[in-house]
């Protein structure tokens, strides 16, 4: 779930709350959609716009999206219906506080999220972009590995967090073991994978504050995170200007990678690209696009050979064949076990790893949960760029046969559902397949043999409606 | 009068079709067909249901032949 799904689950008063925050304002609006973004624009000088003339801000042709985007808003409550007598009197309005800090976003250039004026300097060595890229991507692999790998022994924050998450569970023994979530969870991309630990960790707080064990709260939390997403990388940030609170918060980001400082004392934050990225939603492609900087950042430097060798591993490392050989470039043991949950290996070279997908082992993964489409996208996310450039970076016969896998698991669909038949007339038959499709209880029905399925939920309708007009 | 039956209605491919009627009778289920392609299952719940898909999943695994699967 991401977290903009995430915040349209959270009622109204929340929202308010939230809203009062000039940058969890401006983080929404930089992630929103571009027709969301106009529409929000549109509205921003004007106190209310009444409903008929919204209609017409798009064509015919776009009327899906035109829906879609006044949903997404309705939906985050930015903007707000007044219902009025008629239809014609209806209108809608920016949610005020949104809008004012919008529109004082809009004239403020020289705001400061948090200063770095001070005269203080940074003791411990400056970290370059590099190392804070390195510094995030370890954490985050290191997380990966505490589920992929049961001899690891995370942190105790992180460990309830997977379990509380439920990717990992307690094993009878004490021990904890990766659930079928944990598999699915596995292959998702980086944004998908933190949004979904984040959003478990707010949760976590909240309840926490009902109990009154904690003072931090969801709300708190989120407009911390929105905040950080504003800030410079490469840039340190002085600790001391935060709240306890936000001191607190710091410690955990740490443990994800979001947040890079030397140790937990240190009198330095530095804000990592995951972070920065985090409500932009460009996370996605974070692989990519830390290969491509870094191309730009060392062309000039004098380890180019030795740069050049790591970007080929982090931008991919699959090279799949069509007699369904699979190698992975990679010396990564997080990586290869990642594979082996649906592919079997058959050996292991110093930088290379052979296997085969076989139908077993695909079975296997689907067992698990794993869909064939998140292997699918899995193997073309992580493909090898040699087998990008041929332009096929997952042979089809081979995705092919992988969802033919998954499709022969899922031979039969069923319904809870109840069966009518015997009807007494053609009249009372009709009347009541008008009745139950008008209902939408409607799933299967044959005139021939006058017979009549409904769901679950139709059966005492339908039965009430067959002895008031029938018996 | 009226006959109401309640139980799952189930949606699949012909051949899938003939199969779960032939192991209705060993499973001891009640099979109504209403076409080529739909099945009413009298009185069955999600047990019955994971019963025909293992017994599907056992046909499948010996109709297929894999060299790797076997050999390794």
């Amino acid at each position: 779930m991401k977290v903009f799904q995430y915040l349209t689950t959270l009622d109204a008063r929340d929202l308010e709350d939230l809203y009062k925050d000039s940058w969890t304002c401006q983080a929404i609006v930089r992630s929103l959609p571009p027709r969301a973004k106009q529409y929000i624009f549109k509205m921003l000088m004007v106190d209310t716009y009444p409903l008929t003339i919204a209609k017409d801000w798009s064509q015919h042709s776009s009327n899906h999206q035109h829906k879609e985007a006044l949903k997404k808003l309705f939906d985050l409550k930015i903007i707000l219906l007044n219902r009025g007598k008629q239809q014609s009197e209806q209108s809608i309005q920016l949610n005020p506080l949104f809008q004012e800090n919008i529109k004082s976003a809009l004239v403020e250039f020289d705001k400061v999220i948090f200063s770095n004026s001070s005269n203080i300097k940074d003791t411990n060595k400056i970290p370059n972009i590099n190392d804070l890229d390195n510094y995030s991507k370890k954490q985050w692999e290191q997380v990966l590995y505490f589920l992929s790998d049961d001899a690891a022994q995370p942190s105790k924050f992180i460990s309830d967090l997977l379990l509380s998450s439920n990717l990992t569970r307690r094993d009878q023994d004490g021990s904890l073991s990766i659930t079928s979530d944990g598999f699915k969870f596995l292959l998702k991309d980086v944004y998908t994978q933190i949004w979904t630990l984040l959003i478990v960790y707010l949760n976590d707080l909240e309840k926490k504050r009902r109990e009154g064990l904690t003072q931090g709260s969801r709300n708190d939390l989120l407009g911390f995170l929105f905040r950080l997403s504003f800030l410079q990388l490469g840039k340190g940030y002085l600790v001391g200007e935060l709240t306890e609170l936000q001191k607190e918060y710091l410690i955990c980001l740490k443990q994800f990678g979001l947040i890079y400082m030397k140790s937990d004392a240190s009198l330095f934050f530095y804000p990592t690209r995951l972070i920065i990225s985090l409500t932009t939603g460009k996370t996605l492609s974070l692989i990519q696009t830390l290969a491509v900087d870094k191309i730009n950042s060392s062309s000039n430097s004098a380890n180019t050979v030795a740069s050049s060798t790591i970007e080929k591993k982090e931008s991919g490392y699959i090279v799949l064949e069509t007699n369904y050989r699979l190698y992975a470039y990679t010396a990564s043991s997080l990586q290869i076990s990642l594979l082996s949950l649906f592919v079997k290996m058959l050996y292991r070279l110093p930088n290379l790893a052979v296997g085969i997908i076989t139908r077993e082992s695909i079975r296997t993964a689907l067992i698990h949960g794993i869909t064939a489409d998140q292997i699918i996208d899995f193997i073309r996310h992580n493909a090898h760029p040699n087998a990008v450039n041929n332009g096929q970076p997952i042979p089809d016969v081979v995705a092919e046969q992988i969802l033919l896998w998954e499709q022969e698991r899922n031979r039969i669909t069923y319904t809870k559902s109840v069966l009518y038949n015997s009807f007494p007339t053609t009249d009372c038959y009709h009347a009541t397949l008008k009745f139950a499709k008008e209902q939408d209880y409607y799933i299967w029905s044959n005139d021939q043999l006058k017979t009549l399925v409904v769901n679950e939920n139709g059966n005492d309708p339908i039965r009430n409606f067959i002895k008031k007009n029938f018996a | 009068m009226v006959h109401v039956y309640k139980g799952l209605f189930l949606e699949c491919d012909p051949p899938t079709k003939q199969f779960v009627e032939y192991i209705s009778k060993q499973e001891h289920f009640e099979v109504i067909v209403l076409d080529e392609t739909h099945l009413f299952l009298q009185a069955a719940d999600e047990k019955i249901i994971n019963t025909i898909q293992r017994r599907i999943d056992d046909l499948q695994n010996q109709n297929t032949y894999s060299v790797f699967d076997k050999d390794q």
